[in-house]
């Protein structure tokens, strides 16, 4: 196991299997294609053609990346997953930002959910997670636990 | 810590209405993230919620909510394209909730200007202003190009801003983060300013690049601007003695760059896609006047081989239509919108088979699948009208 220590951003506690990547993520590309909203089950893939984990699905788990590229629909977007339980669950990213954050503030003040945020800006986070592995977070330290 | 005034006290103390109260709470919750030390009363706000998407029923049930304590702006409040909705009929369906939408941002009390373009006529903030905008390549404009102050803001923080009339006080309000970070060379013999943006997001992430002296006119600060906030997260560019913040190098950077880039011709035209495609689209951002007017002549006498599509501001639409010029370009066969040409097209885009559409955006080339960049001189050709 290792620890690592981040920053707490958005309160709460979660854990699942780690979807990791090193490229910048567009969620406004990546959720608002016709495939997420007409089909309901498929609300969660990841259809931005251009990103590594297109057709990857991002319920449930541990999302790890360096920084959200893209529109101002991504609180938007962010914010109807987390709703609809179809959101990660829970977020670390290398660089937070305006746009990502917007989603689990805007969840938790008008709808009372948590997605937990943690930052982490150390270069050691691509290489000490991989995909599938089962990472705790706790946005209230800041605390991150990779198994 | 936050510090808030009397007034902002007791709007978040629920005093004034508890949905005003949330509204309140998210710009304090939202500007904490950030280390915001207060909240700034803002000149104007600009709202990118305008597409009736069906299911995303969280965004309508907190603007209901807002119009059933009467909330309205209390900004002037300009909003976004309209998504296309009579596209086709998938678009009636993926589009389902427009009508209602519309009805919502009116009683909010908006301006219906429907166009990402709102900065050439509607909404014209001055040098220094601070405004909370939402819509990606609006806000890159604002910053770089008026010199007025917003962050990148989220759909629906945008609303909470217009109706309280605040924006949490941090990140591009601020002048420490508007100073320049990449140095970009440019050893480019044909400008093309929307694959230039494109390459400069993808680079520069969310650093603020400033680019050596080009002069590059208004339609392409737009359209170069919209195309790096699209493949990047670029808030603010400078371009050296063309946008306000930058009238040379030396005072936009502290010191020295943090790094320096070189963007040559080979670079920028690889972007670009050389074979034969089902349909050409113009604008997004959206056509302004002063780009329809210079397009606009190279249609005159000749017939489109291509369906193609002219996306553009609806204050430009009313003043080009009834020209003569508008006239002669319908008569070549070009189709004049004035809603989102992304929006529009990606639910009239087959789910397997996709329709090969050039666009000369950087920002629709992100966005939209099965579409092909090219610069406006290959889209004119590949509608057959060079």
């Amino acid at each position: 196991m290792k620890v690592l220590q981040g920053r707490s951003v958005i309160r709460g506690k979660a854990a699942g299997p780690a979807l990791v990547t090193g490229e910048p993520m567009n969620f406004t590309a990546a959720f608002s294609k016709k495939q997420n909203i007409l089909f309901p089950w498929l609300w969660s893939t990841i259809n931005d053609h251009h990103h590594e984990l297109y057709k990857k699905k991002i319920k449930d788990s541990i999302f790890i990346y360096p920084a959200t590229i893209g529109s101002t629909g991504t609180g938007m977007v962010l914010l109807e997953l987390i709703t609809r339980g179809q959101s990660p669950a829970g977020i670390i990213v290398e660089r937070m930002d305006t746009l990502m954050v917007a989603g689990p503030v805007l969840a938790e003040i008008w709808f009372g959910k948590l997605m937990p945020v943690v930052e982490y800006g150390g270069e050691d986070l691509l290489a000490s997670v991989h995909n599938d592995d089962r990472v705790e977070l706790d946005g209230d330290t800041g605390e991150i636990r990779i198994y | 810590m936050m510090v808030l005034d009397k007034d902002q006290e007791l709007v978040l103390s629920g005093n004034n209405g508890t949905v005003l109260g949330s509204a309140m709470r998210t710009l304090v919750e939202y500007g904490k993230v950030f280390g915001a030390k207060r909240l700034v009363p803002i000149k104007s706000a600009h709202i990118a919620g305008t597409f009736g998407i069906i299911r995303f029923n969280s965004f309508y049930a907190i603007l209901r909510q807002m119009l059933d304590e009467g909330l309205r702006v209390r900004v002037p409040t300009t909003v976004n394209p309209r998504p296309g909705r009579e596209f086709s009929i998938q678009n009636r369906v993926a589009f389902f909730h427009q009508r209602k939408l519309e009805r919502m941002l009116e009683q909010l009390g908006v301006i219906e200007n429907y166009s990402c373009v709102c900065y050439e006529e509607r909404n014209m903030p001055a040098r220094g202003d601070i405004v909370a905008w939402s819509e990606s390549s609006a806000v890159q404009y604002a910053n770089s190009v008026l010199g007025a102050r917003t962050n990148r803001n989220s759909l629906l923080i945008d609303v909470c801003s217009a109706v309280t009339g605040y924006t949490p006080e941090f990140g591009y309000l601020l002048d420490e983060n508007r100073r320049g970070r990449l140095l970009v060379r440019l050893k480019i013999k044909k400008m093309d300013a929307s694959a230039l943006g494109y390459l400069l997001g993808m680079l520069a992430v969310d650093r603020v690049p400033v680019v050596e002296h080009y002069p590059f006119s208004r339609v392409e600060l737009k359209n170069m601007g919209g195309a790096m906030a699209a493949s990047g997260a670029v808030a603010l560019f400078h371009v050296e003695g063309v946008t306000p913040e930058a009238p040379d190098c030396a005072s936009v950077f502290d010191g020295k760059p943090e790094k320096e880039i070189t963007i040559s011709q080979e670079m920028i035209d690889e972007f670009r896609y050389r074979g034969p495609v089902d349909m050409v689209i113009f604008g997004c951002p959206q056509m302004t006047f002063d780009e329809i007017m210079a397009l606009a002549p190279r249609f005159v006498g000749r017939t489109v081989t291509k369906p193609t599509i002219f996306f553009m501001v609806p204050d430009a639409y009313n003043r080009f239509r009834g020209t003569d010029l508008c006239r002669k370009v319908m008569q070549a066969g070009v189709r004049l919108e004035t809603c989102c040409p992304v929006s529009a097209l990606t639910s009239h885009q087959g789910m397997y088979k996709k329709k090969k559409i050039m666009t000369a955006s950087g920002k629709t080339y992100y966005y939209l699948d099965g579409s092909l960049y090219g610069t406006v001189d290959d889209c004119c050709a590949a509608c057959g009208v060079m």
